[in-house]
């Protein structure tokens, strides 16, 4: 059976190299949208650990650092310094603003930082020196051509991109980061309030811990003498975070990532109909010789089990090829198409739909008369 | 020749149905892609769109409600009310945060209503109060369902419980179900006081909200008004262009898939009719007429592939809606023929390698063995 299925498969290169390309793209196409879904949740968590704490303090609570608000009292600072163990806590605010230039409104999320939080990797540019200092992703640069050097204006305030930062971007939305002089200077410019200290001022606090200390004590410590105060690991925030984004995402995703296992079987069934209907003199003669119709039904679902096999390698290169490519035109999204879960739901489902895709041709085998062989 | 062609394709209905419903569902994804965001566009408005308001005001520099932050002082709100020509300039204060219900997490819109207030709340119930009161809310009947809480059950902002006392119709999106508390409940989570994030303003009768917004904002220092037409618009353009990559790239991937499917099965065609071309071609059929031929087939593949795809997106659309409630869909007719002129280019493309593969037909191979 092997024999005659290597022969077949090398008797028209061609068409078995697009079989295997049409495959492999449909396979690509569930691992970009695997990927996109886990590039989504990715991005979440880098958000919160890419802030650089051992500790991170909310307001009482609050259990996402993304996509929330949280206000922490102005006292909170002093108090977890207080405890022992506590080196230092770092204060972070975030603002949802909307950046609009041109007509083009893209929402932006504002981090405002002293020393930890800011931004971990520049494209150009540097960190922030001077007053109205803005430190942007890349995605925002690139969406509004933006470059070092230029005025952003927010909310009628005018910052200058000093740095043009890379990955800083979550929840579909680009990051921006500012200093605390500018969010004061924001706050009374825009005339919002007259009383400052009711505008949202510190929301998280990232606390660095002595040298030899345990966290959880650390924790435990913060818990009991801060009030209106939670305290996280890092990366237990992080996976809420990436929670979060299950729920927000995950059906959707979930509802296209089927729609691409649906054209998966049926560009299978497409596939190997064409190719048994192409040859059906060939199983004629075949029955004809006294192959049965079991031998000739599974020669046709170990083909369509080869072309899988050989599509699902190149189905993931070209997935990790697109997908660079968009993360370099639309650098927004993080898309991560190799992640070994997908790759091997992906790789699973595919090898089934091929059996399935294969089962509508066996219908045509049946149907050919062995006799049809001496027509011709 | 044309005879011949759409006999010949039409030879194999079974082949023919399955390359139509492959490529179909290659465009269905794009078409899900788009009414996912159309869908969520129009829930991420219906606020707004159904907020009694003629005109809002709102901080200086803000031009729109969807992921924005605004805050005018509470003084302003009173100053609005005293501009001539608004009949009632109510204030909320908006909060995206998340939401706990029944053991989920949603990211919500928080409104903080200033209770009793005439345009700002809930537009539509199902059950219960449409005003909340202290350490009351009022959720999406959608979410209350899928969250498995009810009228007097607790939902929680950070760490204050609020009571279920309404469930409203038509404020469930994924990307904004809205709730409602009041405003005095609302400060006390933000931690913020005396100030507001929008002021809602009815205009009297007979006055045009564009020149009472011009009023609004002459009498009134560093604010931001707009007729709620344009305030709709805008927070419907954020939430498309918020789109609009990604329904860009999917359209790619999905066009690229369709380009492939559809080629791939002209291919077989013309594999499974390369005598009957080599005869023609000895004939005297020009290549010329064949690659139209080609073309032709890949058109009808890609057309009944983008009526296919309507069709089942039409057909999946509300039972995707009845499955999972939380996904808004929207079929837009622009989306349809967008995917219909990308169709077009896919059936071009398509049609290049089996051209190529027609060009190569010797007519003497008609006449061998």
């Amino acid at each position: 059976m092997f024999r005659l299925i290597y022969r077949q498969l090398l008797y028209e290169p061609m068409r078995m190299g697009l079989t295997v390309i049409a495959i492999a793209a449909v396979v690509a196409v569930i691992l970009i949208l695997e990927g996109f879904n886990e590039g989504i949740i990715e991005q979440l968590r880098y958000a919160v650990t890419d802030r650089d704490a051992d500790l991170i303090v909310t307001q009482a609570g609050v259990s996402n650092m993304i996509a929330t608000r949280s206000s922490l009292r102005q006292f909170s600072r002093r108090d977890v310094e207080a405890i022992e163990g506590v080196a230092v806590a770092h204060p972070l605010t975030g603002i949802p603003v909307i950046y609009e230039q041109g007509g083009l409104r893209t929402p932006i999320f504002l981090w405002i930082f002293d020393e930890r939080g800011g931004p971990r990797e520049f494209v150009a540019g540097n960190n922030i020196q001077n007053p109205r200092d803005i430190v942007i992703d890349h995605s925002l640069a690139k969406k509004y051509a933006l470059q070092v050097g230029d005025p952003l204006v927010v909310s009628d305030f005018e910052f200058r991109v000093s740095g043009i930062a890379n990955a800083a971007a979550a929840f579909f939305t680009s990051f921006a980061f500012a200093s605390y002089d500018d969010l004061i200077d924001f706050y009374f410019e825009s005339d919002i309030a007259g009383d400052i200290s009711t505008l949202p001022l510190v929301s998280f606090l990232l606390v660095k811990l002595e040298p030899g200390v345990d966290r959880s004590v650390v924790a435990e410590g913060i818990e009991a003498g801060v009030n209106d105060a939670d305290v996280f690991f890092p990366e237990v925030l992080a996976e809420q975070d990436a929670e979060l984004g299950r729920t927000f995402f995950g059906p959707i995703m979930q509802l296209l990532i089927s729609v691409g296992y649906l054209i998966g079987v049926l560009v299978t069934a497409i596939i190997m109909f064409a190719a048994v209907n192409v040859r059906r003199h060939e199983f004629g003669v075949l029955k004809a010789l006294g192959f049965s119709h079991l031998f000739l039904s599974a020669s046709v679902v170990v083909e369509a089990l080869v072309y899988a096999l050989a599509a699902i390698p190149i189905g993931i290169a070209l997935a990790s090829l697109v997908s660079q490519l968009i993360e370099v035109l639309m650098p927004l999204y993080l898309i991560l198409p190799t992640e070994a879960g997908p790759v091997l739901r992906t790789a699973t489902a595919c090898i089934v739909f091929a059996v399935v895709g294969a089962l509508v041709p066996i219908r045509l085998i049946r149907r050919v008369d062995p006799s049809v062989v001496f027509r011709s | 020749m044309w005879q011949w062609t759409f006999k010949n394709m039409f030879s194999t209905p079974l082949g023919l149905a399955s390359s139509i419903a492959a490529a179909g569902c290659a465009f269905s994804l794009v078409m899900f892609f788009e009414a996912v965001f159309a869908g969520e566009a129009e829930q991420i408005v219906a606020y707004v769109e159904h907020a009694d308001a003629d005109i809002w005001v709102m901080q200086r520099g803000v031009s729109n409600m969807h992921m924005s932050t605004s805050y005018l002082s509470d003084w302003k709100a009173t100053q609005i009310a005293d501009v001539p020509g608004v009949a009632s300039a109510e204030p909320i204060l908006y909060l995206n945060s998340v939401v706990e219900a029944g053991g989920k997490q949603w990211f919500s819109y928080v409104v903080g209503l200033d209770v009793p207030g005439a345009t700002a709340g809930p537009w539509a119930m199902v059950a219960g109060k449409v005003e909340p009161g202290i350490g009351e809310a009022v959720v999406p009947d959608v979410l209350a369902r899928m969250s498995d809480v009810g009228l007097g059950d607790k939902i929680r902002i950070t760490d204050q419980n609020f009571e279920i006392v309404g469930l409203s119709d038509g404020t469930f999106s994924i990307a904004n179900p809205v709730f409602f508390i009041t405003k005095t409940d609302l400060e006390d989570i933000m931690t913020s006081l005396d100030i507001t994030s929008f002021v809602l303003v009815k205009a009297e009768p007979g006055v045009n909200p564009t020149d009472l917004v011009d009023r609004i904002e002459s009498n009134v220092e560093k604010v931001h008004a707009l007729p709620a037409k344009q305030f709709v618009i805008n927070d419907r353009q954020m939430a498309l262009q918020m789109g609009a990559e990604t329904i860009a790239l999917m359209t790619v991937i999905g066009g690229a898939l369709a380009v492939l499917l559809v080629a791939f099965t002209i291919y077989s065609q013309i594999t499974r009719q390369r005598r009957e071309l080599a005869i023609a071609k000895a004939l005297g059929v020009t290549n010329r007429t064949l690659y139209l031929t080609v073309a032709v087939q890949a058109c009808v593949i890609t057309l009944a592939s983008v009526v296919f795809a309507t069709g089942f997106t039409l057909i999946a659309i509300p039972l995707t809606n009845a499955f999972l409630p939380q996904v808004t869909l929207l079929l837009m007719p622009i989306s349809v023929v967008r995917i219909g002129l990308v169709g077009v280019l896919v059936a071009v493309a398509a049609s290049i390698i089996p051209a190529r593969q027609i060009a190569r037909v010797d007519p003497l191979s008609a006449f061998q063995a």
